[in-house]
């Protein structure tokens, strides 16, 4: 009871000096801030060598799984490859392990963006299209419309050789224009999101406080 | 029959008394030569002396000078070997005519007195070389080639005089005794003084053919005049020896007349020098045999013309003189009648000392003693100590010994006499014969003066001396050219300047730091707004009284969820394995446990093993937490596996996806987690019955539903979202790529009521969120009116402006 007392007095604390920010910026608030991010830093840190190096690095090598054992084998020496980058005369050394995540890196994305949204989101547009399958033609046109106006919009090249007249460039204009308005829309969706989210942790730390100082009031 | 002349031009027959030809008119008898003009005076007067030097005995002895080469062309010591040939044909020719028999004995004894000669150069020459007397020898040879001329000339005049006056009185006596005694005479000599015989190069013998004809008495007169004291003494006794009357024939010869006769000895040993003396010997036989019948002969042509050549031959001897005045205090051969010779004292002694002298004079005083031999050389005929040419080679680099400054000498002093006009313009050297010029007489003096010169202590050239340049190197190095640095510059690019100047003088001066002071209204603004907002959710949170209105239509994706969450509980007879995937930072957590609340108490209902993951590393403790505190009756220990931080992003959730058991060995507290209840039969990411996403970040959600479906599409996808990861997942619940999802407070209250649980909660945060929205659209809107009403006021005030 006392020590949720006590989290619930530095909760409150913190949530005051956060809240200062109406006002401005002020010390509270970065004292706040600070106190955050160094928490948060520190957290992460234990929890690289509890979660990561001492179970995927250290405990494998006194193990009996030898398919671990060569796995952590092979992640320390691409590990002690990448301190070669601390050096500009050996940082070539450091390539190798940097090579090997980067590429990997590059495929599951790449791979993971084709098979699992690319073709995905290709294959439901074209289903409001789709008269078997009662497809929203409406809604088909207007995703179709507002992907290429989008598509468009992001159209920074210019096809050389390629004499363009007033009425091609209005028409290209007016597409770009008109993906510029359904970009305003997703930005704007995405902002009352945000918006709402923060509506909500508001409300839940004007609950908080509200509850404090109640309980406060009412002798806990 | 008149002599005849051919003309060398046209070949034609001329008389003698004809001066120029009567064919083409030549000049036979050419007394200026053109040539002469274009030879300097140095040249043309060492060209007289040479054919001084030729036509004194060519006067004496035709017949030998015209089988001679010229002798402008020889060197000087072989003219000196001329002249001594020539006097030695002379000596035979009088020889042939006493006793035309033995002409080749005559001229082998001359071959081998020029060999004898030679080999006793060549061993003075190497004792000088030991003395370091080599320069003074030279000059010893040089003044002797100059000096032996008249010397011959001198001999000649005085044989052919005495020869002529007292030729029948030659005592045949003593000429007998001479050769009696000439063996034990001349070992003794050699006893005596081998030094001085060694040491004569020449043969002197020929003097002494004028020694001899005199009488004995007239002989001991002139004797006592002509020899030095060091001679005197044997000169008595021979005298006396010739008095003596009970003396031998042989005792009667005088010694010195042996003595010159004599060919040099450089060793008692040596066979040729022994062959030389004895074929003196021989000569002295015949002479000693033929000499009583001299009388008896006729006088050769050439020496009786030698008496009416006398008065030239004093004009020759005046010019020789002259040129012997380079030495004061050398004595002159021939000085006349009375006056000391060269015979006072020991040849050697005047030599040295004749040297000393010139060395003196060329080394210290160059200029002065040419200057003073200019001046003192009568018709500009000057005869320097040596020349050049007869140098060796191998002594002309030596810079101790050589006058390098007597070109430059000379050369300055012409130009001195033509700037002062006392001496007529002497003619350039030849560029042929500048071409032949030494380098010392071209170089600077400086770089051969002796004191240039230095020793080098160190290296190895230690000990050596002027090996090296003795100048030190930067005095001839010049400093390096001073470059101007000013610039053209036209005042066009002045101008330039000046506004790039004033561009940088901009940037450089930092800008203030210090906050634009905010307008009073804007301060209002930023207060009065979170003011506001704060005000109505509080009031609608605990003062409103107006009704809640209810979601009417529940989303789609909630319903599938709703549905899914309610087939994995009742129609599964085990369990469901539920991976809970946590990728929700803290400030989201208000959220989070609304929007999961009904789910997790639904999931633990029915005991459901829920394991945690997360690529956050804040997530797993989120997780934990959020689901320790929805139930107690929860056994949290037996039906949550916490598999902690998933690191590697999408490579990571790829990994887990193939094969969880070798992606994750040891939970989040490093437990071995594998043998917790809910993961016995999990040997794959396909045994989870469902995969339930807690998620306020659309990008990891989007990982995981990517590499879900394309690692395990067969994998139901249930995603509980806050409202700003809605707008993204979006696409993916439309492509049923998600198979449920409720998202934001509308979500959970539509869950909620289709669940029909307990849902005052979800009410409580209700109304102040439609408050809130509310209010955010209301600023929204009214911020947006306000901008149009200032851009629309600003293009009135433009258009008002343009139509002014």
């Amino acid at each position: 009871m006392q020590s949720n007392f006590l989290w619930a007095t530095i909760s409150f604390i913190l949530t005051i000096m956060i809240l200062s920010y109406v006002l401005g910026d002020n010390p509270l608030f970065k004292f706040a801030s600070y106190l955050f991010v160094g928490v948060t830093t520190g957290y992460f840190s234990v929890l690289l060598i509890y979660q990561i190096i001492l179970p995927k690095l250290i405990y494998p090598l006194f193990g009996n799984d030898r398919q671990q054992f060569i796995i952590a084998i092979t992640a320390i020496i691409l590990c002690f490859f990448l301190l070669f980058k601390l050096s500009s005369h050996l940082s070539g050394l450091g390539s190798l392990p940097m090579a090997l995540l980067v590429g990997v890196g590059s495929a599951t994305v790449i791979s993971g963006a084709i098979m699992g949204t690319l073709l995905p989101q290709i294959s439901a547009t074209s289903e409001n299209f789709s008269l078997s399958r009662n497809g929203n033609f409406i809604v088909g046109v207007y995703t179709l419309v507002g992907s290429i106006a989008t598509l468009l919009y992001f159209s920074y090249s210019k096809v050389v050789n390629v004499k363009v007249t007033n009425n091609d460039s209005k028409i290209f204009n007016f597409i770009r224009n008109l993906g510029k308005i359904f970009i305003g829309i997703t930005f704007g969706s995405l902002f009352a999101g945000v918006l709402l989210s923060a509506l909500f942790a508001l409300m839940e730390r004007l609950d908080f406080i509200i509850s404090y100082i109640t309980n406060i009031k009412n002798g806990l | 029959m008149p002599n005849i002349t051919i003309c060398p031009l046209c070949k034609k027959e001329n008389t003698e008394n004809l001066s120029i030809c009567s064919n083409c008119g030549f000049d036979l008898n050419p007394t200026f030569s053109p040539e002469n003009e274009k030879i300097p005076d140095w040249l043309s007067s060492f060209r007289e002396e040479s054919e001084n030097e030729q036509t004194i005995p060519a006067q004496n002895a035709p017949d030998i000078s015209s089988t001679l080469p010229s002798i402008e062309s020889a060197p000087e010591w072989l003219s000196r070997i001329r002249e001594r040939k020539n006097v030695d044909e002379e000596f035979g020719n009088v020889n042939d005519q006493i006793n035309p028999k033995e002409p080749q004995r005559q001229l082998k004894g001359t071959d081998e007195l020029v060999g004898g000669l030679r080999n006793n150069e060549e061993g003075i020459f190497q004792e000088d070389i030991q003395n370091n007397e080599i320069v003074s020898d030279l000059r010893k040879f040089q003044e002797d080639s100059l000096f032996e001329i008249p010397t011959n000339i001198d001999s000649h005049s005085e044989k052919l005089d005495q020869s002529n006056d007292g030729l029948q009185e030659i005592n045949e006596d003593w000429i007998s005794r001479l050769t009696k005694n000439q063996d034990s005479e001349n070992d003794n000599r050699i006893n005596e003084n081998p030094e001085k015989l060694n040491e004569r190069r020449l043969p002197d013998w020929l003097p002494s053919v004028n020694q001899i004809e005199p009488d004995s008495n007239s002989v001991s007169n002139s004797n006592s005049q002509e020899f030095p004291d060091w001679m005197a003494k044997f000169r008595k006794d021979q005298i006396e020896s010739v008095e003596t009357p009970g003396g031998s024939d042989e005792t009667l010869i005088p010694d010195w007349i042996d003595k010159n006769a004599l060919p040099d000895f450089d060793n008692q040993q040596d066979e040729s020098e022994i062959s030389d003396i004895n074929e003196i010997r021989d000569l002295n036989e015949i002479l000693e045999q033929k000499i009583p019948n001299k009388t008896d002969l006729e006088i050769p042509d050439w020496i009786s013309e030698t008496k009416p050549e006398k008065s030239e031959l004093s004009e020759t001897e005046k010019i020789i003189s002259e040129s012997n005045l380079i030495s004061s205090d050398n004595p002159s051969l021939i000085e006349g009648d009375g006056k000391k010779n060269n015979f006072n004292e020991p040849f050697f002694i005047e030599d040295s000392r004749v040297l000393e002298i010139d060395s003196r004079k060329i080394i210290d005083e160059p200029v002065e003693e040419n200057e003073n031999l200019q001046d003192s050389a009568p018709m500009g005929v000057f005869t320097p100590p040596f020349q050049i040419d007869q140098i060796p080679d191998w002594l002309e680099n030596n810079e101790e010994f050589i006058p390098t400054n007597l070109f430059e000498d000379t050369e300055f002093d012409i130009e001195k006499n033509i700037e002062i006009g006392k001496d007529l313009e002497r003619g350039e050297l030849p560029s042929w014969l500048k071409a032949m010029r030494p380098i010392e007489a071209v170089a600077p003096i400086i770089s051969r003066s002796k004191e240039n010169k230095q020793v080098e202590n160190s290296g190895p050239l230690a000990g050596l001396k002027g090996v090296l340049s003795p100048h030190i190197p930067s005095n001839f190095s010049t400093p390096p050219p001073i470059q101007s640095t000013t610039l053209e510059v036209s005042e066009k690019q002045k101008k330039q300047i000046e506004i790039l100047n004033n561009l940088f003088s901009l940037e450089i001066e930092a800008p203030s730091i210090s906050k634009p002071k905010a307008n009073i209204y804007e301060k209002l603004i930023q207060i009065i707004i979170p003011i506001t907002l704060l005000g109505l959710i509080i009031y609608s949170m605990y003062f409103s009284s107006t009704n809640i209105v209810k979601p009417s239509i529940y989303p789609a994706e909630t319903v599938r969820f709703a549905s899914i969450v309610n087939g994995l509980i009742l129609n599964q007879s085990n369990p469901p394995r539920i991976l809970t995937i946590m990728e929700s930072d803290g400030a989201s957590l208000g959220e989070i446990k609304i929007l999961t609340k009904d789910v997790l108490e639904r999931l633990m209902v029915k005991d459901s093993f829920l394991s945690i993951i997360s690529t956050n590393p804040n997530g797993s403790l989120l997780a934990s937490g959020l689901i320790r505190n929805i139930s107690d009756d929860y056994n949290y220990a037996d039906f949550v596996t916490n598999f902690g931080y998933l690191p590697g992003g999408q490579s990571g959730i790829h990994s887990f996806i193939q094969s969880p058991k070798e992606t994750i060995l040891y939970g989040a507290e490093n437990e071995i987690i594998w043998d917790k209840p809910g993961l016995i039969d999990v040997n794959s990411f396909s045994k989870f019955d469902a995969v339930f996403i807690i998620t306020d970040d659309s990008d990891a959600t989007k990982t995981w539903v990517e590499q879900i479906h394309l690692l395990s599409p067969e994998m139901t996808i249930l995603v509980a979202a806050t409202a700003q990861a809605i707008p993204l997942l979006r696409p993916y619940v439309d492509s049923n790529q998600i198979d449920g999802m409720i998202g934001g407070l509308y979500g959970t209250y539509s869950y909620s009521d289709l669940l029909q649980s307990d849902n005052k909660n979800i009410e409580y945060y209700w109304k102040p969120q439609k408050t809130g929205v509310l209010f955010f659209v209301f600023i929204i809107i009214l911020g947006g009116t306000l901008q149009l009403v200032v851009s629309l006021s600003k293009r009135i005030d433009m258009t008002k402006l343009g139509s002014k």
